[in-house]
Formats: structure tokens, C-alpha cells, sequence
């Protein structure tokens, strides 16, 4: 048969369930996935052979990648997320894999405008050889930078710092309004707490300290700690008041001494530490 | 001069103008000649302004269809059986099982003579076009990513399969029965589970072939 060559630039073959890859296929694995499916059969893939020899094969792709993230500075954090692509069984003598020169490695990556949260960077690439039982295998390595947006996260700081800020105004309500000023207390406590939990569950149980909890922590060690200088402060006031009941018999003084020296002792002690603001409230409602 | 035409709809132009049913052969408009849009025979010519000046036209498109137009042959895939034919030689004797760097050197030791020099690796290529990126998932730490896993390399064995047909066409490898039939792809672009996609596959299946 005569036919034109120049009509015919290229061999197309649609691969599927039924007619696996006809030609010799690199046998890659993907190092650092979870999950990964390749060329799942009702996405089919596409290889093209061309008269020069050269093969082109395209699979539809979906992985879930492992990555690690290192949460120190949460929330003003950045992370790198990388792949590892590799050969199972070829070395590389045989068989040597590299990422496409002159061209990204990732090309779309940067179209990814979707990821709530993130900020995509710059990406990195590196063909890698590493050395086996078996022999080198080559190994191509990708990597991108992600930058947090804080902005969810900086609300919870500031959330925090104003309920700490409003549990040091509750000194100025009267001392005598006890049941107002401990449900303000427990009220903003509880909030905070519940702060803490959301953050612990938005992010990996770590063994290294993670800003955003060293924070949170120490807002709730304020808050607790009003309320608690608070407490104290209405037991004095409540001794002060027994002692100067009129009418207590002189003999009596004895049997609450102990009592008296304690919220008399704590007055001194509060008074000594001062620089806090809750001490200074306790002395005021003392 | 020939006077390029339009005609969205084949099938009614054939209905209604049968008598230009040389336009057609096997079903396949050879060459679309005159704007047909606004040709209704069935209203009658009469209805219509420049009727006269229309037919004259396709008078002249029609004495000039035979000499630009290609003619295949009635039933006959040529460029499905010459894609085959290219694919059949492509894997004449091919063992996928043989990397290519293998296979160079099976072919030299073949000859009586081991292959001077001896081959290099094989260099594959590879890139994954990223459409989506979600599921950052900080506490299982990791990444969902989708796209497209691309290699490129080498194959000496494919080398010169140089073969005719339509360019751009697709043939589906139905492995060693060699059927090859054509039918377009679909996918569901956004689709996470694969039985997304049948719900999207095409109920059209050519039998042409």
C-alpha cells in the first residue's frame, strides 16, 4: 500500500482496563505516598509513540503524599511538602529517572489557588541517586513551600488576650457580688478552654512546644489565676468580717486565731508580690 | 472560484436535498459547499430571493466538488487499518518485559557482536501536571494531589515505525486481538470516585470498524 508518512506523525494508544500498556514501562513507585492511584482503569491513560523512538505516557494521578509538618511556630509557620518519585526494581544503569529539563516539575502547582489557609511558594527539584543493596537507584525529588495565612488562628489570639483582659476588669465590680463575678470567671475560663481544645485539634500531638499552645496556655494561667487570687481575697474579707463581729466573746478570739494569722499572713505575702495586677485588686477588697 | 458552505445539520440537508446526494459518499460530506441554512426546499424555491442566483452557485459548487474533494472508498477504514498495520509492526517480536537499554543489547548480541559502546541507562523523564492540590491535612500530615503523571524515554525498538493516517485520531489497543475501534474519552474532571465516571461515559460505541 502507497500512503502519505507525513499524515501519520504519531502512534496513539488509549490505555485502559482491558488493554494494558503494549510497551516496556518504566516501574515507578512513589516513596513517600499514602495512597496512590495511578491510571485507575476508568481514567484510562494516553501513550503516544513517535517515529524517532520516543514514548510518551501520560496517566491520570490522584495520592494522597505524606508530609511533615513542623508546627514550632504556628501560626506564623511555613512548611515544606515534598514527592519522591523512584524505580522498584531498576538500577541506574539500566534505567535512569530524572524530572523533564528545562520545565517544572510540578507545572500547575502555582495555578492552586484554592487551598484555604495556604499560601503556595516556589518549588524545588533535585534528581537523586541513592544507593541500594541491588545497586544506585535514581530517585526524582520534589518539593514546595507553604506559608500559613494566620488569619484563623490570630483570631484565637486575640479572642484570648481580651478575655483575659475582661476577667482583670471583674475587679472593679463590687467584691460583695460574689455569684456575678465567679460565673464571669468560670464563664471565661470555660471559653478559653474551649479555645485550647479547637487548637489541640487542628493540629498533631507534639513533643516539641508549638507558640500558638505556649500561648493559649498562659492566657488560661492568668484567667485562672484571677479567679483563684479572687477566692482568697472573699475568704479574708470574710474573717475580717467575723473578727470585727460586735458582740463575740473575748475568749473566742483563740479558736479563730489561727484563721486570722492565715488571711493576715496571705494580705502581707499578696502585698509583697506586688506588680500584678490581681493582687492589687485583692488589696483593694481587702 | 468555489464557494466554501455551512451545513450544522448534514442530516437534514441530505433529507431534504437528496438531489444533491453526490455531496455525500458513505454518509461522509465530502465538501460543504453553499450555505444551506436558509435553503428549505420543502417551502418551495419560490418563497425565497436570490433563489435563482442560490442554484446557480450550487451548480458551480457541485461541477467543482468532484475535482477537490477526496473519495474513500465505499466501507473502507483506511486510516483505522493503517494505524493497525503500524501498531502490528511496532509489535512485531517486542518484549515488553526487556527494558530498552536491554533490548539494545539483545539486539547487537543477536548480530554475533556485543554492542560498542556498551548502552547507557535508559533515561526516563518524568513531570506530574498538578490540577488540583487540597486536603492539606496537618494532623495525619499529609497532602491530597491530582493530575497527570507524565514520562518520557526512549524506546530504540519503536524507532521508524513511521505509518499514514489521520493525524490526531486515537485508536483503544484491544491487546492481541488487535480490534481497534474508536470512541471519544470522557471523564469527570472533578470526579474522586471512579464510579463517577460511568455516569459520564458515552453511550455511543462506534461499530464501524
Amino acid at each position: 500500500m502507497a500512503f502519505n508518512e507525513t499524515c501519520f506523525p504519531k502512534l496513539i494508544f488509549l490505555i485502559s482496563d482491558s488493554s494494558p500498556p503494549p510497551l516496556w514501562t518504566p516501574d515507578i513507585i512513589f516513596k513517600n505516598a499514602k495512597k496512590n492511584d495511578l491510571g485507575l482503569p476508568n481514567d484510562g491513560s494516553l501513550m503516544e509513540v513517535y517515529p524517532s523512538g520516543q514514548v510518551y505516557w501520560s496517566q491520570r494521578i490522584r495520592m494522597t503524599v505524606n508530609c511533615k509538618f513542623h508546627l514550632g511556630r504556628l501560626p506564623w509557620d511555613t512548611q515544606s511538602c515534598g514527592l519522591a518519585v523512584g524505580l522498584h526494581a531498576q538500577v541506574k544503569d539500566e534505567v535512569d529517572l530524572v524530572w523533564k529539563e528545562g520545565e517544572k516539575a510540578l507545572p500547575g502547582l502555582e495555578l492552586q489557588t484554592m487551598i484555604p489557609d495556604w499560601t503556595i511558594g516556589e518549588e524545588g527539584k533535585a534528581n537523586v541517586d541513592v544507593p541500594r543493596q541491588a545497586g544506585v537507584k535514581p530517585e526524582a525529588h520534589v518539593w514546595f513551600v507553604l506559608s500559613r495565612k494566620p488569619e484563623s488562628y490570630i483570631l484565637h489570639v486575640v479572642n484570648a488576650f481580651f478575655f483575659v483582659v475582661l476577667q482583670y476588669f471583674g475587679w472593679f465590680i463590687n467584691p460583695a457580688a460574689v455569684p456575678g463575678r465567679v460565673t464571669l470567671n468560670i464563664i471565661i475560663i470555660l471559653i478559653v478552654q474551649k479555645q485550647m481544645t479547637a487548637i489541640d485539634n487542628s493540629i498533631p500531638t507534639v513533643s516539641y512546644p508549638v507558640w500558638l499552645v505556649d500561648f493559649m496556655f498562659g492566657m488560661m494561667i492568668l484567667n485562672i489565676g484571677c479567679f483563684c487570687t479572687f477566692v482568697i481575697v472573699n475568704f479574708a474579707r470574710q474573717a475580717d468580717a467575723y473578727l470585727k463581729k460586735p458582740g463575740r466573746a473575748e475568749g473566742e478570739g483563740h479558736k479563730i486565731l489561727g484563721f486570722y494569722k492565715f488571711a493576715a499572713i496571705f494580705k502581707v505575702s499578696a502585698a509583697a508580690s506586688s506588680g500584678d495586677a490581681c493582687v492589687r485588686g485583692a488589696e483593694r477588697a481587702w | 472560484m468555489l464557494v466554501q458552505i455551512f451545513a450544522p445539520e448534514k442530516n437534514k440537508v441530505r433529507r431534504e436535498l437528496c438531489w444533491y446526494k453526490s455531496f455525500y459518499q458513505d454518509g461522509v460530506p465530502l465538501k460543504y459547499i453553499f450555505n444551506f441554512t436558509t435553503w428549505d426546499l420543502a417551502s418551495g424555491v419560490t418563497g425565497m430571493r436570490g433563489a435563482a442566483a442560490r442554484a446557480l452557485l450550487a451548480a458551480f459548487a457541485l461541477a467543482a466538488v468532484p475535482s477537490s474533494a477526496p473519495v474513500p472508498q465505499a466501507g473502507a477504514d483506511i486510516a483505522a487499518e493503517s494505524m493497525q498495520e503500524a501498531i502490528d509492526r511496532l509489535l512485531t517480536g517486542y518484549n515488553k518485559d526487556t527494558n530498552p537499554t536491554y533490548a539494545i543489547a539483545e539486539r547487537a548480541t543477536a548480530s554475533g557482536a556485543c554492542p560498542d559502546p556498551a548502552p547507557g541507562p535508559n533515561k526516563v523523564e518524568t513531570q506530574i501536571y498538578v490540577s488540583r492540590l487540597n486536603g492539606l491535612d496537618q494532623v495525619a500530615g499529609s497532602y491530597d494531589i491530582e493530575g497527570f503523571f507524565r514520562l518520557w524515554w526512549h524506546g530504540t525498538r519503536a524507532r521508524g515505525q513511521r505509518a499514514r493516517g489521520r493525524a490526531g485520531g486515537g485508536v483503544r489497543w484491544r491487546g492481541s486481538a488487535g480490534r481497534l475501534t474508536w470512541r471519544p474519552r470522557a471523564r469527570a474532571r472533578t470526579s474522586d470516585q471512579r464510579g463517577a465516571w460511568r455516569s459520564t461515559k458515552p453511550a455511543f460505541r462506534s461499530s464501524s470498524s
